[in-house]
């Protein structure tokens, strides 16, 4: 019997946790924010992959700390551009979360600038 | 070489060599740089012409060609070599026009993003692996235009220096 992960209901104070490349190719603008393309949709991706951050501990988020700053998104702000955040737990990780919608350049532009830096480690 | 270099030839020399040719590490550099722009060319942009930020974006365009599929984790596809080939055109060709470029990183999809930023406004530059453009100017990060580069070159020209 195969077990069926819970889906977990996504609030307006759930934060969202991406990590972003910093090295080989950098990501991240002088300014310390991150570029568009790292909140950009592949072809035929149903969502942008997040994580929730109150299921997953930034350890096992960022996967590799020596290539990656973790950033987060606010929950309410995608939803306040017209977005679904979708929990969509994938076998080897229960926190994965998609981001659904219309993800234009320009609302790849404003996640990216909305998102903010966890300082870890 | 053709290819990569037949748009505005009057901003290429064949004289840079002669100039440096007494001081054999600057002639090292130029080689080094010019190889990044044009291998196998004989006839290659006059280098010393062009500000550091147009280099340092050269470069790290030619670093995009040795990423795999999947360097960013999330499964992006590789720099494709028209989006590379196309945005290094465009700089070579817009080196010394008046523009505030920022930023350059590769895409998901195999493009090549360039980004210019100037106080609250800014504009965003896609090159395609299927040779097409995207062009988009923000203020305070809300989008005003988007088009593509050859409808709207002047308009991004004008955009950041009025």
């Amino acid at each position: 019997m195969i077990d069926i992960p819970s889906i977990v209901t996504i609030g307006e104070n759930d934060r969202l946790l991406r990590r972003v490349q910093f090295l080989h190719p950098n990501f991240i603008k002088p300014d310390g924010t991150p570029s568009s393309a790292s909140f950009s949709l592949k072809t035929d991706e149903k969502g942008l992959s997040v994580d929730l951050e109150r299921l997953t501990s930034y350890e096992k988020s960022i996967l590799d700390k020596t290539r990656f700053r973790l950033f987060y998104l606010s929950a309410s702000f995608t939803v306040q551009l017209g977005l679904i955040n979708q929990h969509d737990p994938q076998p080897d990780n229960y926190a994965h979360t998609l981001v659904m919608g219309n993800i234009s350049r320009s609302v790849s532009r404003q996640l990216a600038a909305a998102a903010k830096r966890i300082y870890f480690p | 070489m053709q290819a990569l270099l037949t748009d505005e030839l009057n901003q290429y020399s064949t004289n840079t060599v002669m100039q440096l040719a007494e001081d054999k590490s600057s002639l090292i550099w130029h080689f080094r740089i010019r190889n990044l722009i044009a291998p196998n060319s004989t006839v290659f942009p006059d280098l010393l012409s062009f500000p550091p930020v147009i280099i340092s974006f050269i470069q790290k365009l030619d670093s995009y060609i040795n990423l795999n599929d999947n360097w960013d984790s999330y499964g992006a596809v590789a720099p494709s070599v028209i989006s590379i080939r196309n945005a290094r055109r465009f700089l070579i060709n817009n080196a010394n026009v008046s523009l505030p470029y920022y930023f350059i990183s590769p895409g998901v999809n195999g493009e090549v993003m360039i980004e210019l930023s100037k106080g609250r406004k800014a504009a965003e530059i896609y090159f395609n692996s299927d040779k097409s453009t995207e062009l988009l100017l923000f203020e305070n990060n809300n989008c005003l235009l988007e088009s593509n580069l050859k409808d709207s070159i002047k308009e991004l020209i004008k955009f950041f220096n009025d």
